[in-house]
């Protein structure tokens, strides 16, 4: 008899086990995606015999194991538990993907960043990061037990007083950073209890935001600091890097960026070595409230880097790693408050989260654990619970600790946005992405990995069933990928994202009403902002936040492999990781599994196969075959029946063959391709080539001033509006597979701007830019075979736009000032002034122009006759003032500005505006009107000012990733 | 015939067994996995081994309660009883169902009523290998 046996629970502790015939019915359902299109839940369906009907009451998402024997048939999660008879149970659990599925996933932009770090965030956070700019951008003090921030830059006009929730630090000590989530209570207890205990290196920190210095460590009660000193003035010591023990100095000399400090704290040798300098300390007991542990010992280091932004606030309260176990916490009195265990949970990257619990108080969660990676920053929150701040769950927790990753796929970078969705979605986008399967480890807990094409087994033909089949595959015709690009584009406007007018006092989350937004541009009227991602943030209160949109653009990549009628097509078009990075890798790896797999579909008898291996098998018609089993649903009898799929003929690219590096060629001249590029299995080599922009139009004139009949009202005379942007260069978009060892190319130039117009109707187009060309000697390359993109084309790894049509006029930029005009109501003249024209690419704006003095008669009668109004202004030029009354005559009005300034050149105005269309010109101020008059007659109307040549449009280039 | 006192559900009953009618079987039993391989093989699922008595039964004429007790416990509607058999040279003691059994009325001997030819199997509930 088999031995089979399901625990439910952990293995040390279970709630229930169950063993051979207390199992009626097991079935397991495994499934894995090689390309990732799909990211299954795995499914355990059993039926056992149980006596206590308290499993009826197992909590939602219990580990639960099913053995055969030794081997772990999988790990699941319960979810329904039904019973079907008096001591019969009905058990459904899922895999850990069937969990995370329930739960929302706020997403993020990513530049660049790791796979198992994005991966962690997904299933260990809900994504909202804390404010990266928070200390770098406000004044932040700190106290026992209170943050105080002033002057946050997401929110000017409020002070707010929080306990520090977390706090780390940007790039600057090799140690991992925690996170201690604190309320009112508990953290100054802690933060006394902490500075009698034993802390590594903790961070950097500047006291009262004066003086930058490096908290390596407190023990007994004393700060153990390596400091540079700018409050001593004396000539030995000032600027030096001071190791501080208590109230003993040390100098150690004037740091240079990159300097190493290695600190190894022996305080039972009653010393500390530096860079091998013993230090004496010496311990003191004043604080000492709990007994001191035997401390391990270790080198600790840190790199000096005058770069870097220093956190500030007081070190006491910020860095703390102590040691897990229970502990008392005592107020600054002495007085005993509470018990509470603080846990430490470590990960082998350097990931360390702790969760101070206070027992004492049962209906009140003053624990909140969060895990973030070393080099991000603090996040503040108040004293009460946080629903919006995202609670690690024991399951989430448990699952980031046994997760696990292929050396390979660790560091595979991820550029790109994921949107605002459940987390099993986020994860199935970050794996079509990069290729990457999830399988299992001999403990059931998910490993991310790339197929590997060795055979990991053999299924024996006395294994094999009898039966079977085997499909091949339908005939594709074409396989498209769309790329996207996420671009900051600088000469976008600002938008509302988000508006709450009823409020709420705790904190919630906001939702982006445009997404993706750029972090960097966010700015609260009056919300409170605790944290925030590209999508959504955590605020408090009333208000609105302001930013700007990500400019997305998409381009698509196809590979053509038949030309059949009934041939179908593929395409991966909301997949929005993908990248110019990783795009072409997708394609090859789509063509390979939708060009050549073929699927078995058989049964096995089972022993240890596992999803995603490969294995050697006879197919249903007896030929040797390697196969990654894909899919099987195990049915548990005496032995393990595997209805199963595997693929054949499936040789994806190696994992990691996406460009890792990018150069902007500029001008003329002479590129070699890098050696780097025939060290992969595939060499090639994605080049854009981005031709000259057109100038932008020039604008157009002004309208000339109204004349009134007598006392009558006239409209205002308008102001020409900006010329048209110009277009972007022609963008052509190219692989070159084994790419020749040397190229010449030569860049576009930019189109020169329209010229200046004294119509108002009419104004004049920009010059096309030139192309840009790009050859190995044999094959040419130019911008003409490409097309224009409004919205250019984006630099994944920077950001940045090229070749996109300039729109700066679109948000009122250039616009010509309206002339002064008068509006008569009620036997009572109103004068409106000349209005600013606007400049456009920072060029100067002007104002409107005066007007003259009204006539007053000699006898005192009331005035008859008024002024001139004042011309409109325009870029580079005021509009002109009108003139004074006369006796007999009203004034005239002034001439509106010319348009005399022209805007910059895109690549001058902007380095990085490669191929961007030219700024329109501006318009030409608006002519003032003549003034009004009861007796006498009308002065003349001030002329519209001509509009303003447009911008040369910006130079080509050719970005090239590699 | 030999006088055998037999035990079930821990009661001993006062019963002749007929000598030679004990018989012992054995079944493996398979599972809904059994089948068979691509090169013929066959696979098979084994879900356990499973053994079954049958014997004979006659009262003891000077005790024809102790067989009347016999009868009503093995016809009672209970899911199984205990039984004990020799096994090897050992003794095997599992649950055991009984589907049926007839015997035959023999009319009145000494004011007695007798009962003969009374044949039952112990078949096992669940493997016991």
């Amino acid at each position: 008899m088999k031995l089979y046996q399901i625990i439910i629970g952990e293995i040390e502790e279970p709630l229930f086990s169950f063993m051979n015939n207390e199992i009626k019915e097991c079935n397991i359902e495994s499934e894995v995606d090689l390309i990732g299109n799909e990211l299954t839940v795995d499914t355990a369906e059993f039926e056992v015999v149980c006596n206590d009907d308290g499993i009826r009451m197992t909590p939602y998402a219990t580990p639960i194991r099913i053995f055969n024997q030794d081997v772990l048939l999988g790990k699941f999660y319960s979810t329904e538990i039904e019973r079907i008879k008096t001591n019969a149970y009905k058990v459904k659990s899922v895999s850990a993907i069937g969990i995370l599925q329930h739960e929302t996933f706020y997403g993020g932009m990513y530049n660049g960043k790791s796979f198992d770090s994005v991966m962690r965030q997904i299933i260990g956070s809900n994504g909202l990061q804390p404010y990266s700019g928070y200390y770098r951008k406000s004044r932040m003090t700190a106290s026992r037990g209170q943050a105080h921030c002033l002057g946050n830059e997401l929110n000017s006009s409020q002070d707010n007083y929080y306990p520090v929730l977390s706090a780390t630090m940007k790039s600057r000590v090799k140690a991992s950073f925690k996170i201690i989530a604190l309320d009112r209570t508990t953290l100054p207890a802690l933060v006394n209890l902490l500075a009698g205990y034993k802390l590594y290196i903790l961070g950097c920190s500047t006291a009262n935001g004066e003086s930058d210095s490096v908290v390596l460590a407190h023990r007994y009660g004393m700060y153990l600091n390596v400091k540079k000193n700018t409050s001593d003035t004396s000539r030995a010591a000032y600027g030096q890097m001071v190791f501080e023990y208590g109230n003993q100095s040390y100098n150690l000399g004037i740091p240079t960026d990159g300097t190493t400090y290695e600190v190894d704290i022996n305080p039972s040798a009653g010393k500390a070595t530096i860079n091998g300098v013993d230090y004496a300390i010496t311990k003191s007991t004043s604080n000492n409230r709990i007994p001191i542990h035997a401390y391990a010992g270790g080198v600790q280091s840190l790199t000096y880097d005058s770069t870097k932004q220093y956190v500030r606030g007081n070190p006491s309260i910020q860095y703390v790693e102590a040691e897990y176990g229970e502990y008392k916490i005592f107020d600054e009195n002495g007085n005993l408050q509470c018990d509470a265990v603080l846990v430490r949970n470590e990960y082998e990257d350097g990931y360390c989260a702790y969760d101070l619990t206070n027992e004492l108080e049962e209906n009140r969660k003053n624990s909140l654990t969060r895990t973030l990676e070393p080099n991000e920053d603090i996040t503040i929150a108040d004293g009460d619970e946080h629903p919006a701040f995202h609670r690690q769950t024991a399951l989430e927790e448990e699952i980031l600790q046994s997760v696990s990753f292929a050396d390979n796929v660790s560091n595979l970078n991820v550029y790109g946005w994921i949107k605002i969705c459940s987390k099993r979605d986020a994860i199935q986008t970050l794996l079509i992405s990069q290729g990457v399967i999830i399988r299992k480890t001999e403990d059931g807990e998910l490993l991310f990995a790339a197929p590997i094409m060795d055979e990991e087994g053999t299924i024996q033909d006395s294994r094999i069933y009898d039966g079977g089949s085997v499909t091949y595959p339908e005939v594709v015709n074409t396989i498209e990928v769309t790329e996207h690009g996420y671009g900051n584009d600088t000469t976008k406007a600002v938008e509302e994202v988000y508006v709450n007018t009823t409020g709420a006092s705790k904190p919630y989350i906001a939702e982006f009403k445009t997404l993706p937004v750029v972090e960097d541009t966010l700015v609260a009227d009056n919300l409170v902002v605790c944290c925030h991602n590209c999508n959504a943030a955590v605020v408090k209160g009333t208000g609105k936040l302001n930013g700007r949109a990500y400019e997305h653009s998409e381009s698509k990549i196809k590979r053509i492999l038949n030309n059949l009628p009934s041939g179908k097509s593929i395409s991966v078009s909301d997949a929005t990781l993908v990248t110019m990075q990783n795009s072409e890798v997708l394609l090859d790896r789509l063509e390979a599994y939708y060009g050549f797999a073929s699927r078995i579909k058989m049964a096995f008898v089972a022993h240890d196969e596992k999803c995603g291996a490969m294995y050697h098998c006879k197919n249903p018609y007896n030929e040797e075959k390697s196969a990654f089993l894909v899919r099987k649903t195990e049915q548990v009898s005496g032995i393990i029946k595997a209805d199963s799929e595997l693929i054949t003929d499936y040789d994806p690219p190696e994992i990691g063959e996406g460009y890792q590096n990018y150069v902007i060629l500029s001008g003329t001249g002479t590129w070699e391709t890098p050696a780097s590029v025939y060290e992969k299995e595939h060499p090639r080599i994605r080049v854009i080539l981005i031709g000259g922009g057109s100038g932008g139009a020039g604008g157009f004139a002004g309208e000339d001033g109204a004349v009134p009949s007598g006392a009558t009202s006239v409209q205002a005379a308008k102001g020409g509006s900006a010329g048209e942007g110009g277009a972007g260069g022609n963008i052509f978009n190219l692989t070159i597979d084994n790419p020749a060892t040397e190229f010449n190319y030569a860049c576009g130039v930019g189109g020169a701007g329209g010229d200046i117009s004294t119509s108002t109707e009419e104004n004049n187009p920009g010059v096309d830019g030139t192309d840009t060309t790009f050859s190995d000697g044999s094959n040419s390359y130019s911008s003409a075979s490409g097309e224009r993109f409004e919205k250019g084309i984006t630099n994944f790894f920077t950001g940045d736009i090229y070749g996109k049509k300039n729109t700066a006029e679109i948000n009122g930029a250039g616009k010509g000032g309206d002339g002064g005009y008068y509006v008569v109501q009620n036997q009572r003249s109103y004068y409106t002034k000349a209005s600013w024209g606007i400049g456009i690419a920072n060029i100067l704006s002007c104002s409107g122009g005066n007007p003259g003095e009204k006539h007053y008669p000699s006898d005192g009668s009331p005035v008859f006759l008024s002024a001139g109004a004042g011309g409109g202004g325009a870029a580079g030029q005021q509009g002109g003032d009108g003139t004074s009354a006369t006796s007999s005559k009203s004034g005239s009005g002034g001439n509106g500005g010319n348009a005399i300034e022209t805007p910059r050149k895109a690549t001058v105005y902007n380095r990085k505006y490669y191929g961007y269309g030219g700024f329109g010109g501006c318009g030409g101020g608006g002519g003032g009107a003549a003034g009004i008059y009861v007796t006498g007659s009308a002065g003349v109307a001030g002329h519209g000012g001509y509009g303003g040549h447009g911008g040369d449009g910006g130079d080509g280039c050719i970005v090239i990733y590699y | 015939m030999a006088t055998t006192k037999i035990t079930v559900d821990g009661t001993e009953y006062n019963i002749r067994m007929k000598f030679e009618t004990l018989h012992r079987a054995f079944e493996i039993i398979e599972g809904p996995n059994s089948g068979t391989a691509i090169n013929g093989r066959t696979i098979r699922d084994i879900i356990g081994t499973r053994y079954s008595y049958q014997i004979d039964i006659e009262p003891d004429p000077a005790d024809p309660e102790s067989y009347d007790a016999f009868y009503e416990m093995i016809t009672s509607p209970e899911d199984s009883h205990t039984v004990s058999f020799p096994y090897g040279q050992e003794t095997i003691t599992f649950d055991a169902l009984i589907e049926s059994g007839n015997d035959k009325y023999m009319g009145i001997v000494g004011s007695r009523k007798r009962w003969s030819g009374l044949s039952i199997v112990f078949k096992a509930m669940e493997p016991q290998r």
